[in-house]
């Protein structure tokens, strides 16, 4: 006797699903049209960091040359800096940058009038829509020999100086952490309001009830009730480590202070476009950066999954 | 609603079929053949557009338009023909990207200007991506080629080596002579200082002219100093700025310790330092200092490093081969002068900071407020131009022009005294202009006829002065007219027999856009630089004169750097960046500043410099120049 196979019951034909969903899927044309444009076909140019790649042969015509690219990209002696800095830089991220938004939304979100909490919450989310060279433009006012957060400190007995040319740790990490900190912790803190202000509140009333303190509400009914959304952004977060710096470090920074300023970012930028353009040496530190991420994301999805039941996937 | 959805349907149709037909109403390209009396059309990649108070179009530059407007030029069958352009330019500060994705996607136009390409000619030409000029040359340049032959030490540099042979890959613009009126800056100090708190020296002392020094007669005197000339060119005798007066018609008695009525040498520039630095205390500026030094402690050109040796901060001409010089005690010596200095607290402390600006990179905002003594500076700071009435320190200002100064003091015999060699200045040659493999098909004979043209005796003065009386009277160009260039961008001069030529009053006040937008500047061809006599006063003139007293033999300009191999050219970039950006930009301030010692960490740079493998470069460039 044949054995039956077990039918998928939710398995259909694609031209009944397509007549079923034509309007989502050509909803859907355009955003997979740009994904696939923008986003998909570019990786071609992904080629340039295993070729010796010249303008004049362009990418077709260039000849390849194997790994040299990445041998000369790690034994590069700004490489090990800039891995460092890129590493430290995403630490005060994870840790002071992270926590930022999940600290003004428990605040935020204690707020019991109305008015006040929108007008912060909008106040809050302004910084993030200024462009990243007025907000560089604006800490180099605050921060130089004369500027306003300059005479503060030094007001405070810090030695007058430009912060910015300051190569010793941990001065400008902190500048950097600070001043992401500053233009995205309220846009970051969206996500985060609107998962406590979805927390039943009979929960909070009861444990009031209980005699729980607010502190106490916090720890054991908002924070365990936001985990899950915690945990997605962490581990979102930690596959964007090596995109840490981008463009506001490679406005602040100086040979100065390459030393601790320097990430992957900006060295990759050198490499690519400084006054000695290599576009081949440019693709394979791209490429190492866009693979270390994926490896992290993964990674840190699996280990959350594993530890705390939450995960992205 | 089906009504409007039929009309917005309709609209949107009218709108394609209207882009549609305007993007075909262009000029139509011809060129493939060129009969009698036919356009030629060619598009054209320049490096930067003219200001757009002018045009925004460079086809609308007065001297490109006279020329496709007016002329014909030999065409390929024997007949006359026009030629006409269609101009890109890319934005500012994204020249070298824009290059980039014009030749990476293969839409590159049919003339172009090489500037902002880091690759070679030479690999281009192998690509098959430009024309090999040579027998273009040969056959229709008889003017350039005439200028070739009369200028060896330009022709020594027109052609690049491919395999075996020397080709004409490039076409050169040159200029007939290098004068004072082509070099863009110096240095510039407050001689204003010098008058109000320095006194006459005590001994006066040249020593590369006096044997011993002598006692100044007028020692311990004061100053004296005063306009002579007034707006209308009448004869004053005026001790204080007014705006009345000629600004440039500034004379004083002013005597260095040297005894020149100029700063010559390092003591000399020591000697006004401290005047700059009671100047400061007396005025009251507290942000102000005395020399404003580029980032990152020395100009790489090797402007007032040559003042140690001759040579520059990285690759010179040494005379006979190319040389690094960071290695060299010359640099040692200079950067003890500069640590030396700051120490004495003369320098911009801020100096190594000043990495944003591409070309400028000193500290412009304090020394446009008057509180800087020193500084490298254009001719739009010179005489009483940074005077503005909102900026107190400015009040009184007299700014004097100061050659490349000669070391007196510091390191040992070979650094002292000597003349200096590197340091920017205009060459008789620049920039390079290719043909591409795009318009191989197109009636070429115009085209070098045309570019011919612009190096011929009338081309040149077309190009340099822009549109004569009679030429303007011929095509009534609305952008003279507009400002107010009815009688032509010139005057023509006798003067010894010679005939000589003088901007028009607006374009020799050039606003540093005026006079380029209104001639030919940008095109490729010959300056006629011998020919052109200036309105400016003998004190301006003077001035710009000892921007260039000594010959900068020892500057690698452009010309030499096109001669190396395509191969070459990649290495010498990276060992460059690894050098300078990586390396000098972050040691060169440590030493300056005295957070590296010269004596201890000396031979530590030197070593780190060689494991970066700067002879390599050297290497290179030796085998250009053979």
């Amino acid at each position: 006797m044949k054995a039956k196979t077990k039918k998928n019951p939710y398995a259909v034909s694609w031209k009944k699903d397509w007549q079923k969903n034509k309007t989502v899927y050509l909803i859907f044309l355009p955003v997979f049209l740009y994904f696939l444009i923008f986003h998909y076909l570019p990786m071609f140019g992904l080629v340039m960091a295993f070729q010796d790649f010249s303008l004049a042969k362009g990418v077709f015509r260039s000849p390849f040359n194997g790994l040299d690219n990445f041998i000369e990209l790690f034994s590069g002696e700004a490489f090990p800096n800039a891995l460092k800095n890129t590493l430290i830089m995403a630490a005060f991220s994870l840790t002071i940058g992270f926590a930022a938004p999940i600290v003004f939304a428990l605040l935020i979100t204690s707020v019991k009038n109305k008015k006040l909490r929108r007008t912060c919450q909008t106040i809050s989310y302004l910084p993030n829509f200024v462009a990243a060279v007025v907000v560089t433009s604006l800490v180099k006012m605050f921060l130089t020999y004369d500027g306003p957060l300059t005479a503060l400190l030094t007001s405070l007995g810090f030695e007058q100086q430009n912060w910015l040319a300051n190569d010793k740790p941990p001065v400008f990490w902190v500048i950097n952490c600070l001043m992401g900190v500053w233009q995205s912790f309220g846009y970051g803190s969206i996500l985060f309001v609107a998962s406590i202000m979805n927390i039943n509140g009979d929960l909070h009333e009861a444990a009031a009830i209980d005699g729980a303190t607010r502190w106490q509400r916090i720890w054991k009914i908002t924070i365990p009730s936001i985990m899950p959304m915690i945990v997605m952004m962490f581990v979102l977060q930690i596959g964007l480590i090596f995109k840490t710096g981008s463009d506001k470090i490679l406005l602040l920074y100086m040979p100065q202070t390459y030393s601790v300023a320097d990430c992957l970012y900006t060295y990759t930028y050198r490499l690519g476009f400084g006054s000695s353009p290599d576009f081949g040496l440019a693709a394979a530190s791209g490429l190492f950066q866009s693979v270390a991420g994926t490896v992290l994301l993964l990674l840190s999805n699996k280990l959350s999954r594993k530890w705390s039941d939450a995960s992205l996937y | 609603m089906k009504h409007q959805k039929q009309a917005l349907a309709l609209s949107l149709g009218l709108v394609c079929a209207g882009s549609l037909c305007l993007t075909g109403c262009g000029k139509s390209e011809s060129g493939n053949s060129s009969s009698s009396g036919e356009d030629v059309h060619f598009s054209w990649w320049m490096t930067a557009a003219e200001s757009t108070d002018y045009y925004t179009d460079y086809t609308e530059n007065p001297v490109l338009k006279y020329i496709t407007d007016t002329m014909t030029f030999e065409n390929a069958e024997g007949g006359q023909s026009t030629i006409s352009f269609e101009v890109q330019a890319p934005p500012s500060g994204k020249e070298e990207d824009n290059f980039n994705t014009l030749l990476s996607t293969d839409s590159y136009t049919d003339i172009m200007d090489l500037t902002f390409y880091s690759g070679s000619a030479a690999e281009l030409y192998e690509e098959g991506k430009i024309l090999d000029l040579t027998e273009y040359i040969d056959k229709y340049m008889p003017n350039y080629k005439g200028y070739l032959e009369a200028h060896p030490e330009v022709a020594k540099y027109a052609t690049i080596k491919v395999g075996d042979e020397e080709k004409y890959l490039t076409l050169t613009s040159a200029s007939d002579s290098i004068d004072a009126y082509s070099q863009d800056f110096g240095f510039c100090y407050r001689r204003d200082w010098i008058l109000k708190y320095g006194k006459q020296p005590d001994t006066l002392y040249d020593p590369m002219k006096d044997d011993a020094p002598t006692e100044n007669p007028n020692a311990g005197e004061a100053f004296t100093g005063y306009f002579t000339l007034d707006n209308e060119g009448n004869e004053i005798h005026e001790e204080t700025y007014s705006d009345t007066v000629n600004g440039d018609s500034w004379v004083d008695d002013i005597v260095f310790p040297s005894g020149n009525p100029d700063p010559t040498y390092i003591s000399d520039w020591e000697w006004m330092f401290e005047i700059f630095e009671t100047a400061l205390e007396e005025e009251g500026i507290t942000d102000g200092y005395a020399l404003s030094i580029y980032y990152p402690g020395y100009n790489a050109n090797g402007d007032l490093v040559c003042a140690f040796g001759g040579g520059g901060p990285t690759w010179y001409n040494a005379g006979d081969e190319i040389k690094f010089g960071a290695v060299t005690d010359d640099f040692k010596a200079y950067l003890e002068c500069m640590n030396q200095w700051y120490e004495n607290g003369w320098l911009d402390k801020q100096f190594a900071e000043r990495s944003a600006d591409m070309f400028y990179r000193i500290d412009e905002v304090s020394y446009r407020s008057g509180k800087v003594g020193l500084w490298m500076g254009a001719p739009s700071t010179l005489g009483t131009r940074l005077y503005a009435a909102e900026q107190t320190y400015t009040d009184g200002i007299m700014v004097f022009a100061a050659p490349q100064p000669i070391n007196d003091i510091y390191g040992g015999e070979e650094q002292q005294l000597q003349i200096p060699y590197t340091m920017y200045q205009a060459e008789l040659s620049g920039g390079a202009v290719v043909v591409s493999d795009k318009a191989k098909d197109k009636d070429l004979q115009v085209l070098f006829e045309f570019l011919d043209y612009l190096y011929s005796e009338e081309g040149s003065i077309l190009r340099t002065m822009g549109l004569s009386k009679e030429q303007m009277e011929a095509c009534q160009n609305e952008t003279y007219k507009k400002l107010g260039l009815d009688e032509g961008g010139y005057t023509v001069e006798t003067i010894d027999g010679e005939t000589y030529y003088r901007y028009a009053a607006l374009l020799e006040e050039d606003d540093g856009n005026v006079k380029s937008a209104m001639t030919g500047n940008r095109l490729p061809g010959l300056r006629c630089s011998s020919k052109i006599v200036y309105s400016d006063t003998e004190t301006m003139q003077h001035n710009r004169e000892l921007w260039v007293c000594y010959e900068a033999t020892g500057f690698l300009g452009g010309q030499i750097n096109g001669r190396r191999t395509a191969e070459r050219m990649k290495e010498h970039g990276k060992i460059r960046s690894r050098i300078e950006n990586e390396y000098m930009y972050i040691n060169v301030p440590k030493f300056i500043k005295g957070e590296k010692n010269l004596e201890e960490d000396w031979e530590t740079f030197c070593k780190d410099l060689a494991k970066r493998d700067y002879q390599s470069v050297c290497d290179g460039y030796n085998e250009a120049l053979e």
